[in-house]
């Protein structure tokens, strides 16, 4: 213990100076590693559950899609769905009245047309047209993110809007999943990450907080701190964390009014349709 | 030989729990332990957390101990704190999705935990690394008893539920949520445990700090 006592030599300079950088390096070289193993599968277990979180924004809308296949007189219905299958898709109905399969393919990328022709049955397949999907993703900036925007349809019929969004927590960007019908007004909320304070912030991924924005329009969307109210009540303890959330879906509803209110028909996305 | 290092392993266990208990005793890392105990679930999972982080720095720093210059040791320190809850954050992001959705915001905050770097600095830097690893325990094990008992009072008086599930259909005492109520129940348990001490230990297990 001589360090205490004297000045250090050079000596003892150098050796500080080689054993804190050996030992940031290794730690370096440590978190690198962890970081190169583990970063690939965290962004596909992220990417999984924000699409598995999309399906249930928007009720009917699903990324799978449906067709429906007459199959021509004489083939059983157990032929028939062993050919189904064969294509990757499963049988999930058969409607007698029209004698028409309904097979779902679970491949959004799904190519109907070539697999209408791929089954060998392409004169006798009619209305391959009815499908539920969320459609491409466009895309926009919000504090800083790079966020996605949906438009949902169940076969051609417009259900309405989803877009991803971003707030500006307490110590944290908190984001969320926003579906709105398509006059805008808001259905449903979701929590997709946020590293808010447990017990205070994380509050606002509980239901109580989430369901006050359903059936919310952009005008209400403020920050309140008392009931009763038209608007949303802050959690106690939580002003932050509240407030960032519905600034996120408010700039998400006011991006999504932008973009598609100007359109002739307001209630109906102004670029092309998703289907094929 | 091996038995009297099992009395004194359990010794040191105990010794985290009882005398030295981070919350009750030593009375640090108090900032995080009431921002996390207004639920039971969020201070049984904090607890978990940190046990895990204790032990892991407490053995780190045991076997490096012969390296780490004292002038350096508090960077270094912090380095093996930082670095393990790093890892530990990273690795439960993926490959404990659901685990992680409960504690991932826990083990971010551990970087910062006084306690971590007080039995870094006074046990682990002078002991073994069996012993080290026993003393994290301890002490883990410690804060995690402190947490949940708190949290225990504070869900039950604050929402009146426990662990999530509701017990009475009110809340009764809605401040004990709150962070004052937070400073308020870990007085009242402060309190009561040094009355315990003080009533049947004659204050012993106070290990001098009352």
């Amino acid at each position: 213990m001589s360090h205490e006592q004297k000045d250090m030599t050079m000596a003892d300079i150098i050796k500080i100076t080689v054993i804190l950088v050996v030992v940031y390096l290794a730690g370096g070289v440590l978190l690198a590693g962890t970081y190169s193993f583990t970063s690939p599968v965290i962004f596909k277990k992220t990417l999984e559950e924000k699409k598995a979180a999309l399906k249930e924004m928007i009720p009917g809308a699903s990324e799978s899609k449906e067709l429906f296949i007459k199959f021509k007189d004489g083939v059983t219905k157990e032929q028939a769905e062993s050919i189904i299958s064969q294509k990757g898709a499963k049988a999930i109905g058969f409607d007698d009245a029209s004698g028409r399969f309904i097979a779902e393919f679970q491949d959004p990328k799904f190519d109907m047309a070539k697999t209408i022709e791929a089954l060998g049955l392409a004169p006798e397949i009619s209305n391959a047209a009815a499908y539920y999907n969320v459609s491409e993703q466009h895309h926009w900036e919000v504090v800083h993110h790079h966020a996605g925007y949906y438009e949902a349809m169940k076969g051609s019929e417009f259900l309405g809007y989803i877009a991803e969004t971003y707030g500006k927590g307490y110590s944290s960007y908190i984001n969320v999943l926003v579906g709105t019908d398509k006059d805008f007004v808001i259905q449903k909320i979701k929590i997709i990450s946020h590293a808010e304070t447990p017990g205070l912030g994380d509050e606002v991924e509980k239901a109580y907080f989430k369901d006050q924005f359903k059936g919310k329009t952009l005008e209400q969307l403020d920050v309140v701190k008392q009931e009763p109210t038209e608007k949303i009540l802050a959690i106690t303890g939580a002003t932050i964390s509240s407030r960032a959330v519905t600034v996120g879906v408010k700039d998400a509803v006011k991006m999504l009014k932008e973009k598609y209110s100007g359109a002739a028909d307001a209630s109906a996305p102004k670029e092309g349709t998703p289907h094929e | 030989m091996s038995s009297a290092h099992q009395v004194n392993k359990l010794e040191l266990i105990k010794r985290g729990i009882f005398q030295e208990n981070t919350i009750f005793r030593l009375a640090i890392s108090l900032c995080p332990a009431i921002a996390v105990t207004s639920s039971l679930k969020n201070g049984f999972f904090m607890g978990v957390a940190v046990i895990f982080v204790q032990v892991m720095v407490n053995m780190t720093v045991a076997a490096l101990k012969k390296i780490i210059h004292p002038k350096i040791r508090i960077p270094i320190f912090m380095l093996i704190i930082s670095g393990w809850v790093s890892v530990i954050d990273m690795g439960m992001a993926a490959y404990v999705r659901d685990v992680y959705r409960q504690m991932g915001l826990y083990i971010q905050l551990i970087v910062a935990f006084a306690s971590i770097l007080a039995h870094a600095e006074t046990f682990a830097s002078k002991n073994k690394i069996g012993d080290s690893m026993f003393d994290g325990l301890g002490m883990g094990t410690g804060f995690m008893v402190a947490l949940v008992v708190i949290s225990f009072f504070r869900e039950l008086l604050g929402k009146g539920s426990l662990w999530g599930f509701p017990i009475v259909d009110a809340k009764p005492l809605l401040i004990f949520v709150l962070p004052a109520g937070g400073f308020l129940a870990t007085g009242i348990l402060m309190a009561f445990f040094n009355w315990i001490d003080i009533r049947f230990y004659g204050g012993k297990g106070a290990g001098g700090a009352g």
